[in-house]
């Protein structure tokens, strides 16, 4: 039976349920943990290393300290986007600015971005050939759309390419990520991605690619009704979401 | 004779002043520093410096007050140097008469870039009769089009709106500024057509939509078009 409580509820719901956002704090202390102690760890050591033994190094070895520094603190970098992002999709009333964007823009802007990061890798994009508007956040997306480019391209060889395939699908539009780099276990894959909470940092040791990135991806298509799916495929991972074409009608 | 090119650098972060100072001078230009706003406005109608980097976050005033004052009579070339994922902050400066920015952190090559295109396009050059770049050529007077040597056509509205960026390229341009110059200043706020008209020009001179190598979307802030290469010969200034 409708009645004004239920209404009046329904216009302040969240985005995300309780249970939904807990999960996403446990598996994000997690990742914390992990995706910035290594880069980190590596930037204290190299300095100090360069400070303390700085006469005995050869000019080699001293570059490719101070290159290592530089590209372990973009990925903290990164890692900053990706929680300044998360903080604004997880509050009850989202920071959230939903407008028709043009598909093939916010793709292109995504994909300009990576390419200063990773001036030599080879993407492979599919997009339809007629232009796509969808309601989205488009820094929000853009986000997504990084991290999983760059997780593909972190944890794949140099020469491997990464492929994105974007299909008009009617009444959503489906993104596919594909690329040629490590595996994640299944049950690992799960415990990211599905609704059981992340117990152990210990978990995201076993590969290369970033949960926090992925977390992050999670937070953000859930607050945009979309939904984050992975598999294995025998040579790398593939990464799935999709995108609503109309906006939910406001109540 | 010290015929520098000369950069005002009003920032108050000394860590950045420093890094910038560094980078400038290993390239030949000559760099002022102002740590505040009112210093920044002294220092720029004293010396007249070529080239303005502004940050937008300064201790002592409100950046757009700095950039509104400078605009009363200074127009060098002013970059604003923004925090990243503060787009409307970009597109007031931009609109207030900025003529482009720059986000931290950013690499030496954009920095380097940015001031290039901005003193090229404020140093009274003659009139670019030709934009090329890549397999992209515009012959402006001719009003001719050609991608990979063959003529293209475009309807009136893009026509005007690639050589609207063309005009300014390498700098970004904001959707109002577009909009007021090609559809009129009294077009209301939605975009949407400015949008599409983008999309057919994207797809008929980019061979994918989505990887551009002409066209630049700044979402949330306008277009950008890649830096004209063309290399005009002395003798057509004769």
């Amino acid at each position: 039976m409708a009645n004004t409580t239920n209404s009046i509820q329904k216009t302040r719901q969240p985005l995300m349920d309780s249970s939904c956002r807990e999960h996403i704090f446990s598996s994000l202390y997690c990742a914390i943990s992990h995706d910035m102690r290594t880069p980190l760890a590596n930037i204290i050591g190299r300095s100090l290393t360069l400070q303390e033994n700085w006469e005995l190094l050869s000019a080699h070895e001293k570059i490719g300290s101070v290159a290592q520094i530089h590209e372990n603190s973009e990925r903290l970098m990164s890692m900053v986007d990706n929680l300044l992002a998360i903080t604004r999709v997880r509050e009850e009333d989202p920071d959230i600015h939903v407008k028709e964007e043009l598909l093939e823009e916010v793709v292109g802007e995504a994909l300009e971005k990576l390419k200063k990061h990773h001036p030599n890798r080879t993407v492979h994009v599919k997009i339809p050939e007629s232009y796509i508007f969808l309601p989205m956040d488009a820094a929000l997306i853009e986000q997504v759309l990084l991290n999983l480019l760059e997780n593909a391209l972190n944890c794949s060889a140099e020469t491997e390419p990464v492929e994105i395939k974007i299909e008009d699908m009617g009444n959503t539009v489906s993104f596919v990520i594909k690329d040629y780099g490590d595996h994640i276990p299944e049950d690992i894959l799960n415990s990211l991605l599905g609704s059981l909470a992340c117990t152990s940092p210990r978990t995201m040791d076993t590969h290369k690619r970033s949960g926090l990135m992925l977390i992050t991806c999670k937070a953000i298509l859930e607050a945009h009704q979309g939904v984050l799916t992975a598999r294995n495929h025998s040579n790398g991972m593939e990464f799935t979401f999709k995108l609503p074409k109309q906006k939910e009608e406001a109540i | 004779m010290n015929n520098r090119i000369s950069v005002l650098m009003i920032e108050d972060d000394k860590n950045i002043c420093s890094y910038i100072n560094t980078l400038l001078s290993a390239n030949s230009y000559h760099v002022i520093s102002a740590l505040t706003g009112r210093e920044g406005l002294n220092l720029a109608a004293s010396l007249c410096p070529d080239v303005i980097l502004l940050d937008l976050g300064l201790p002592d005033m409100d950046g757009y007050d700095v950039l509104q004052q400078l605009r009363l009579w200074n127009r060098a070339p002013i970059i604003v140097v923004s925090a990243r994922t503060m787009e409307t902050d970009k597109v007031t400066a931009l609109d207030m008469g900025a003529d482009d920015y720059i986000t931290k952190p950013f690499s030496n090559a954009e920095l380097m870039a940015r001031i290039r295109t901005s003193l090229r396009h404020c140093r009274g050059n003659p009139y670019d009769r030709i934009y090329k770049a890549l397999d992209l050529e515009i012959h402006f007077e001719k009003r001719l089009i050609f991608l990979e040597g063959k003529e293209i056509h475009l309807t009136q509205v893009e026509y005007q709106l690639l050589t609207l960026l063309a005009a300014n390229s390498g700098r970004v341009l904001t959707y109002r500024f577009i909009m007021s110059a090609i559809w009129g200043p009294y077009i209301d706020n939605n975009n949407q057509i400015l949008r599409v008209n983008m999309a057919n020009i994207r797809h008929k001179i980019e061979k994918n939509p989505a990887q551009p190598q002409y066209v630049f979307t700044e979402i949330g802030v306008g277009y950008r078009m890649h830096e004209n290469e063309y290399e005009p010969s002395l003798n057509e200034f004769q």
